[in-house]
């Protein structure tokens, strides 16, 4: 009984939203295409890694 | 301590058994929906890795450099 009435609620809460969803889709970057996917990934946390040996960089440079 | 020992045995007790039923849940799943052979997975772990081991290796091997452009 509660079974059929939790259905009743998901599957009218999928017709209402607007938004794509289920897996793939609840993230604010896409997966849809692989190699993007990786190119996304190494410039998100490829620049996160270098940005603070830049700084260890610049601050050597300077003095 | 009496106490303890009590509330461990008594934890114990079910396991010590040697009757006791183990539940499984039967779990399945599909095939990947986006298969990553040998090769991509190669690119890909490649592709981190230079991401990360790159740049700071060659900022880390200039810093003798960048101490002499005093």
């Amino acid at each position: 009984m509660f079974g059929q009435a939790v259905r009743r609620f998901t599957t009218s809460a999928v017709r209402r939203s607007h938004y794509a969803e289920g897996p793939g889709n609840n993230m604010p970057f896409s997966v849809e295409n692989k190699w993007r996917l990786l190119g996304m990934m190494v410039v998100f946390f490829g620049s996160a890694f270098t940005f603070p040996f830049i700084v260890v960089r610049h601050q050597i440079l300077k003095k | 301590m009496s106490g303890i020992l009590r509330t461990g045995f008594r934890r114990a007790a079910p396991a010590l058994r040697g009757h006791t039923i183990t539940q499984t849940a039967n779990i399945r799943s599909k095939p990947a929906k986006a298969p990553i052979n040998a090769v991509e997975t190669t690119i890909g772990l490649g592709m981190l890795s230079l991401a990360i081991l790159g740049p700071s290796g060659w900022i880390l091997a200039h810093l003798e450099d960048y101490k002499k452009k005093d």
